[in-house]
């Protein structure tokens, strides 16, 4: 129902850093994710919007209005918090009720509006109970319930799922999502489970080391990643060693083959760089080859294979088509190939194969560049 | 419900008229960085309460080591010179070890057992141990006292088992703190499986208790040995009221006719149970859930 | 204890159940000990307190102190005495506690808990001397407030008196007070003030509508623990007062010590009217705890 802007945040603790010039527009009614490793100042950013923690630089304007001075309790901002912060003392409707109270609502009304958002929520059976008589499922309801009561112009949830059971969790966040687009509240996202950024936002905001490493829509973010941080932090990525042949016509060289692969074009000419690829894209080809349109090739031995559900991964330890490859390209890290379950058979552990880069798909990185969201916390 | 009525208007009362004037760039400002800070209010409070505290402790230091004229150790040497000092701390430390040791060989072990066999117990077991915040020592000396007394059919007072009376008596009132303290320690340890495993070794029940669990519970065994320590050493209703020259009995006669002595003496009293309590923090900050307070009437 | 083993022991074979009653044996010096020095007192009491003590006959004569208004004048002034030390004790020890708290610094934490945990052990002969080095007749701050011009015992103030027992009450009520009510205070989560305070409330309405309610409970739990620790404290109300001022705990001694007012089926009697207060204390705090429990999982 508003637009929120953050303009140019910054905070820190004493000597940390914890947000560093951080700018963005939330769009009216539109989902946006934080996500990011532990640490990398999701709620701080959070909590400054909502106006527990003041910046020390930056504002921070709901529908061109300036809120960076007002206290949270004037704000008409709801928020659900990581352990819910029900109040123990009261009952569901209690709690639920609390913001239309606090706002002296006229008793008739209040009492629609929390029969309303009870039944909205599937909470009607447990309108009597106290938090600590609720399933973690049910208390996050309520707790949803309760933001969403006082018609907040901005939602703001922390980690509202990250208490709840793997079942549970992925049931409430479609239904956040679809409460969400139902109330067309512009909401925002703190979590570190990257499906549950994915697969319900509008947008994705990737941070590291408190700033934004990258902003784009889910399938921005996972399809072509703009930054090796991005692209190593969602989901699983194989990153090949290649050598720049050519930064002017984007092409690279691997295993005496060369190819234009996206991405290339700009870097330095002999560099070495990095073919970014996902698991899921590499095609296994099989004893016969097949045509290589412009592809690479990787050929390993098989040493694992994790059953995933649908897929199966397989990690590969290259093998050096000839000794040469190995003098002048350093061998890949482990390969990461997934396949359907129902075809792994073919490939048991120890076993070899070889598989096609589609260099379409993928993306070229300078070397340096490509940091692991491990080492980078 | 329609998703409308709760979209409906929100905005312009939640929010204040702060229209934004200038252009948003020149919105960005510097703040001064607050650090937690202590609150005014808090440190007022704290202070006043350190004062109110520490005063009568000041005071006593004063009285202590004066001779009513400068300052001087002299009435501090008086005391712990003092035969009558010496004879009723001797006898203090006599219970108080007495009771310690009696406390540990009799608590220990039944709470082993009613941890490993007898959990339907518990309940009454719970239910003793808030029995002596009922009967307070003023309450258990009148019943000590009819049952045992001078004038009592069993007179233990005027027999060789008289000191058995004050201990027993010293048992009940450190019952409550010595069996939680154990309790607590034996719960944060698997009895059970270290029992099973211990047995499966070949080992008896004793032997596995006084070898495994006895180790196992350490801490416990030593915040329970230093309450029932610090209660004993500090224990004045039981004593006074059946007739054993303690030292807490001894402090409140010396300082009717010698008050600078008495004074000294307190001191003394203090860092007795300083030293006690002390030592049973700095236990129970290792040992969570261990009460560091008596919290019974004295 | 023959019931206690025999319940443990029912219905199993017959190889474990010579086990149980060797393990059962360990549980034997406990029985012992409690009933000789607990159960056995106590049933002495509440039977002396209802038999006349010169003839033996079964009599209410004992309990007629409640039938007479001058002989209520030491519950009156034990009501009196508790019920003010225990408002003092509790409310600035809450705000103490909330002091603790909102410093936020663990350095002021540990000092505060443990001096709350060596000031709550402090009782008896030792604090009444050192408020009489404080505030007694020539006491420290007496003194010095004289020689201000004020004049605290002209003003008729007095050390042994139901005004001057509160304020040492208060010397170990407070920081008891503290200890009590750290854990609850500590469970209070940040993120209920700050749910309270996003959904539009003000510091009053959250304080009225979610911290009020919720302390509420562990908050009159810990004045029941106050007032029966101030009602049964025997030791300090003695030595400050030589027994001038008429407490329930001072009459019940009096009544097994003393040579003329010796009658110790009275002192039964008082014995039982102090437990069942004591009783009504520990018992409505147990209730209290287990809602507590539920509302703080500490
Ligand atoms: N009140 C505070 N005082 C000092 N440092 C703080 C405070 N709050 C946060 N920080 C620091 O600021 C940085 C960012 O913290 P923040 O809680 O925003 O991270 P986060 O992204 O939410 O991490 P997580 O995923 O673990 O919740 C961290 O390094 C943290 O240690
Ligand atoms: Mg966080």
């Amino acid at each position: 129902m508003s637009r929120l802007e953050l303009i140019g945040i910054n905070k820190r603790f004493g000597d940390q850093i914890a947000v560093s010039d951080f700018s963005l527009t939330v769009e009216d009614g539109e989902l946006v994710s934080f996500l990011g490793p532990s640490g990398c100042g999701k709620t701080t950013t959070l909590r400054m919007t909502a106006g527990f923690e003041s910046p020390d630089s930056g504002a921070v304007i709901v529908d061109g209005v300036d809120v960076t001075d007002l206290p949270p309790n004037k704000r008409g901002m709801g928020m659900v918090f990581q352990g819910y912060a029900l109040f123990p003392n009261m009952t569901a409707a209690e709690n639920v009720e609390f913001g239309l109270a606090v706002r002296k609502r006229p008793a008739a009304e209040r009492q629609t509006r929390v029969a309303e958002l009870l039944d909205l929520f599937g909470l009607a059976r447990v309108a009597e109970s106290y938090p600590h008589q609720m399933s973690g499922g049910q208390q996050q309801r309520v707790a949803l319930a309760r933001a969403v009561a006082i018609q907040p112009g901005v939602l703001l949830l922390d980690e509202p799922l990250s208490a709840v059971d793997a079942k549970v969790r992925e049931e409430l966040r479609t239904e956040i999502r679809r409460m969400q687009v139902q109330l067309h509240i512009t909401t925002i996202l703190v979590t570190h489970d990257q499906s549950e950024a994915l697969s319900i936002s509008d947008r994705v905001v990737v941070m590291s080391r408190g700033a934004i490493e990258e902003v784009g829509t889910p399938t921005q973010i996972y399809a072509e990643p703009r930054s090796a941080f991005t692209a190593g932090f969602i989901g699983a990525m194989n990153e090949i060693p290649v050598r720049i042949v050519s930064g002017a016509g984007g092409v690279v060289e691997r295993g005496g083959r060369r190819v234009t692969a996206p991405g290339a074009a700009g870097l330095v000419d002999g560099d070495l760089a990095m073919l970014l690829i996902r698991p899921e894209l590499l095609e296994p080809l099989g004893s016969t080859g097949g045509s290589l349109n412009g592809d690479l090739t990787v050929t390993g031995r098989v040493e694992v294979q994790t059953f995933l559900g649908a897929t199966t991964r397989l990690l590969l330890a290259e093998l050096p088509a000839n000794p040469d490859d190995r003098s002048v390209l350093p061998a890949a890290r482990r390969l990461a190939v997934d396949v359907p379950s129902a075809t792994a058979g073919r490939w048991p552990a120890g076993s070899e194969l070889a598989v096609r880069i589609p260099v379409a798909a993928s993306r070229v990185i300078a070397d340096g560049t490509a940091i692991q969201p491990g080492g980078h916390a | 419900m329609s998703g409308t009525s709760i979209a409906g208007e929100a905005t312009e009362e939640t929010l204040p008229a702060m229209i934004v004037a200038a252009e948003k760039a020149g919105k960005a400002r510097r703040r001064v960085n607050r650090g937690p800070r202590v609150p005014v209010w808090a440190i007022v409070v704290l202070t006043l309460s350190a004062v109110y505290f520490l005063l009568p402790l000041y005071a006593t230091a004063v009285y202590g080591f004066s001779n009513g004229k400068h300052f001087t150790l002299q009435p501090l040497w008086d005391g712990l010179g003092d035969p009558g000092f010496q004879t009723s701390l001797r006898l203090s430390l006599f219970y108080s070890v007495l009771t310690t040791l009696l406390a540990l060989a009799v608590v220990a072990p039944t709470a082993y057992m009613v941890e490993l066999r007898f959990q339907r117990l518990r309940s009454t077991i719970e239910f003793l141990s808030i029995l002596p915040f009922v009967i307070p020592p003023i309450i258990l000396v009148v019943g000590l006292s009819s049952m045992y007394g001078i004038k009592s059919p069993v007179n233990l007072l005027a027999s060789s088992w008289a000191p058995v009376l004050l201990m027993g008596g010293y048992f009940i009132l450190t019952l409550p703190f010595t069996f939680r303290a154990i309790d607590n320690a034996l719960r944060a340890v698997d009895v059970r499986t270290l029992t099973e495993a211990s047995s499966s070794l070949g080992a008896g029940t004793i032997r596995t208790f006084m070898k495994v669990i006895v180790p196992s519970i350490s801490l416990g065994l030593v915040s329970a040995a230093l309450l029932a320590f610090t209660t004993a050493m500090g224990e004045f209703t039981l004593a006074a009221l059946l007739g054993y020259p303690t030292f807490p009995v001894y402090l409140l006669n010396v300082n009717g006719w010698q008050p600078h002595m008495g004074e000294a003496l307190v001191l003394v009293s203090f860092l007795i149970t300083w030293a006690g309590v002390i030592a049973l923090a700095a236990v129970a900050r290792r040992t969570p859930g261990t009460q560091v307070v008596r919290g019974g009437p004295m | 204890m023959r019931s206690l083993t025999a319940r443990t022991d029912a219905g199993t074979p017959a190889a474990a159940r010579s086990r149980g009653g060797r393990a059962a044996l360990a549980l034997l010096p406990l029985a012992v000990l409690i009933t000789a020095f607990l159960l056995v007192p106590t049933v002495a009491l509440v039977w002396g307190s209802f038999h006349d003590s010169k003839t033996g006959a079964f009599s209410l004569a004992n309990y007629s102190y409640l039938g007479h208004p001058l002989d209520l004048i030491p519950f009156r002034n034990s009501l009196e005495l508790s019920l003010a030390s225990t408002l003092v004790g509790g409310l600035v020890g809450l705000l103490i506690g909330q002091a603790i708290v909102s410093s936020r610094q663990p350095l002021i934490q540990e000092i505060a808990t443990t001096f709350s945990s060596v000031a709550a052990n402090f009782a008896g002969v030792p604090l009444a001397y050192a408020f009489i080095a404080t505030l007694g007749n020539s006491g420290l701050l007496t003194l010095f407030l004289r020689s201000n011009g004020i004049d605290l015992y002209d003003g008729g103030f007095k050390l042994y008196s139901v005004l001057g027992l509160t304020i040492v009450y208060a010397y170990w009520e407070i920081p008891l007070m503290v200890l009590v009510m750290l854990p609850p205070l500590q469970a209070m989560k940040r993120s209920w003030r700050e749910a309270a305070e996003i959904l539009g409330a003000s510091r009053w309405q959250y304080l009225r509508s979610v911290a009020i309610p919720i302390l509420m409970t562990p908050f009159i739990s810990s004045l029941l623990l106050l007032y029966a620790n101030a009602f049964g404290a025997y030791a300090t109300a003695y030595a400050l007062t030589t027994g001038f001022v008429s407490l329930v705990p001072i009459e019940i001694s009096n009544l097994i010590n003393g040579d003329v007012s010796y009658d110790p089926g009275q002192a039964d009697a008082l014995a039982v009217g102090l437990a069942v207060i004591m009783a009504v204390c520990i018992g409505g705090r147990a209730i209290l705890e287990r809602r507590s429990t539920r509302w703080l999982d500490r």
